[in-house]
């Protein structure tokens, strides 16, 4: 077990981060977990107990604060390179009956072992332990990259599972096909089934899982509580985009982009074209915007329905003031703690942040109360 | 020694503008197999932009690595050539296409299979890049020769 460090616990609340940002709440922020091994993603089982996601394979547990030192068992192998691994981690939306709990991350194929895919299992939690593992999506056809896998996920309000696919970074062009998962949304059933209201069932050699399309490495992805879905993905060098996904679409990737290649060519000198969407909003240079929230919770009424995007490059958080699914304007948060992997809403309203790393820690932000205005 | 450094420069260049060429020509005739509006003008400014940006506006500079891969390959070609008896335009285009085989094919394993240079990401794309490498090596070597290969001096 390893016991939180309260002399550094109190050390970051005495020099906690104090802002005052107009009439807002003012925050702290504190470390609450450290030795994590590149945690990726946080699903929130209880007030108490937090599960966490280590991109090297490791499902974790953390009770009341405290990291468990036990790896939770059962949890698939994972292909730890590159930018694969263990990636995302959700709870089923009734997981209090069912127990149900859903993995993404990077898995070498069982024959051809330099080629991998992304896949997406379900199990049950029990206690420390994941039993009835069952496989539900592989990416198909196989990759020899291990780079690009989106692997975000997240339930629909009708209970269907949204999956980001990422184009493998060496198969961008096939972003544009519907034959395969490169650069694609995967809507399925939670049993991985497929939606008999997928947009492409009846398109010839489509894959019927394919729910929207030209995307590039989409990582962050939420749903909004009417049913909009925001996605955000890398772009190149350049041309992070913001989208706002519906079924069927095309969102150019790499027919049109803002960003060029890291190479410094060329990648498409379009940016817009008949038949392909438009981001709500585009980076020029990268943050590299990993995971995304949409804050709905209550110790920070001024940012409800605000998004809040975890950057990479150089290191921070992006709140998007929101009006509807308009950005009205961008702040940039919490750049002193360098590459944030994740962001995520605790149950009691603070904000969790995860550093990525071999060495992550997550963060919590917590509201000390109102500063008059100016 | 200023027209070896000079040729070697050239060389490079050489060994760039094919990277770059065939980079914009795979990315231009994919755009152009999805009906993307490709014209003369939008040819021309791709061609430019390449040449510059993966010369110099890259995150990773490629004309570096062209420019460290020939060096050594052209050095190493140098001490062959006091032992072989083969031409100078023949060894120095075989020490071109190698720095450039190495840089397309093994360079990528280094970065999980990453193929960093967009257009070395087929066999026909890598080929490609490998025969520019072997004319910029054919051109440096015929600068040393003066215009001759040994055995024809």
């Amino acid at each position: 077990m390893k016991k939180p460090n309260r002399a550094a616990l109190l050390a970051s609340l005495l020099f906690c981060c104090l802002f005052a940002h107009g009439s807002e709440t003012n925050y702290q922020t504190e470390i609450i977990v450290e030795g994590l091994d590149n945690p990726w993603s946080v699903a929130f089982v209880s007030e108490r107990e937090w599960l966490v996601a280590e991109r090297s394979g490791s499902l974790r547990l953390i009770t009341d604060g405290v990291l468990n030192s036990e790896p939770v068992a059962g949890v698939p192998e994972v292909l730890f390179a590159g930018q694969g691994g263990l990636a995302e981690v959700l709870l089923h939306p009734k997981f209090l009956e069912n127990k149900l709990i859903y993995l993404s991350f990077a898995g070498t194929d069982s024959e051809q072992k330099k080629l991998n895919r992304l896949v997406v299992v379900r199990g049950q939690l029990e206690g420390n332990s994941l039993v009835s593992v069952e496989t539900i999506f592989g990416s198909e056809p196989l990759r020899k990259t291990a780079a690009h896998y989106g692997a975000r996920i997240r339930f629909m309000a009708d209970g269907t599972l949204l999956i980001t696919s990422g184009d493998g970074f060496n198969y961008r062009e096939q972003a544009q096909t519907l034959d395969n998962h490169f650069g694609k949304m995967i809507r399925i059933n939670d049993d991985g089934s497929i939606p008999n209201d997928n947009p492409f069932l009846s398109t010839p050699g489509a894959l019927p899982e394919i729910w929207s399309y030209g995307h590039r490495n989409p990582q962050g992805l939420v749903i909004a509580s009417d049913g909009t879905v925001f996605e955000n993905e890398h772009g190149p060098m350049g041309g992070d985009e913001l989208n706002i996904v519906e079924p069927g679409k095309n969102y150019g990737w790499p027919a049109i982009t803002y960003g060029v290649d890291y190479s410094g060519a060329i990648i498409s000198p379009f940016t817009e074209q008949a038949g392909m969407e438009q981001p709500i909003k585009y980076w020029v240079p990268s943050i590299a915007p990993s995971g995304m929230l949409l804050y709905r919770g209550d110790m920070f009424p001024e940012w409800q329905g605000d998004l809040f995007i975890s950057a990479l490059v150089p290191g921070d958080v992006r709140r998007l003031h929101m009006d509807g699914q308009s950005v009205i304007s961008e702040d940039i948060l919490w750049s002193e703690f360098g590459r944030i992997r994740h962001i995520g809403e605790a149950p009691d309203g603070s904000l969790i942040l995860a550093t990525d790393g071999s060495d992550g820690k997550l963060i919590r932000v917590t509201a000390t109360g109102k500063l008059s205005e100016g | 020694m200023f027209k070896t450094i000079a040729a070697f420069l050239i060389s490079v260049l050489i060994a760039m503008s094919c990277v770059a060429l065939q980079t914009s020509v795979s990315n231009l005739l994919w755009l152009d197999s999805i009906n993307m509006p490709i014209t003369l003008s939008v040819i021309a400014s791709m061609l430019a932009s390449d040449l510059v940006g993966m010369s110099a506006a890259g995150a990773y500079p490629i004309i570096v690595v062209v420019f460290a891969g020939l060096l050594i390959a052209f050095t190493v070609a140098y001490l062959l050539s006091k032992f072989m008896n083969t031409g100078r335009r023949l060894l120095y285009a075989l020490a071109g296409g190698t720095a450039l085989f190495a840089i397309v094919v093994l360079m990528p394993l280094a970065f999980y299979n990453l193929d960093l240079i967009a257009g070395a990401r087929t066999l026909l794309g890598k080929l490609c890049l490998i025969l520019g490498g072997a004319i910029a090596g054919y051109y440096f070597g015929a600068q040393l020769s003066g215009g001759y290969d040994n055995e024809e001096a």
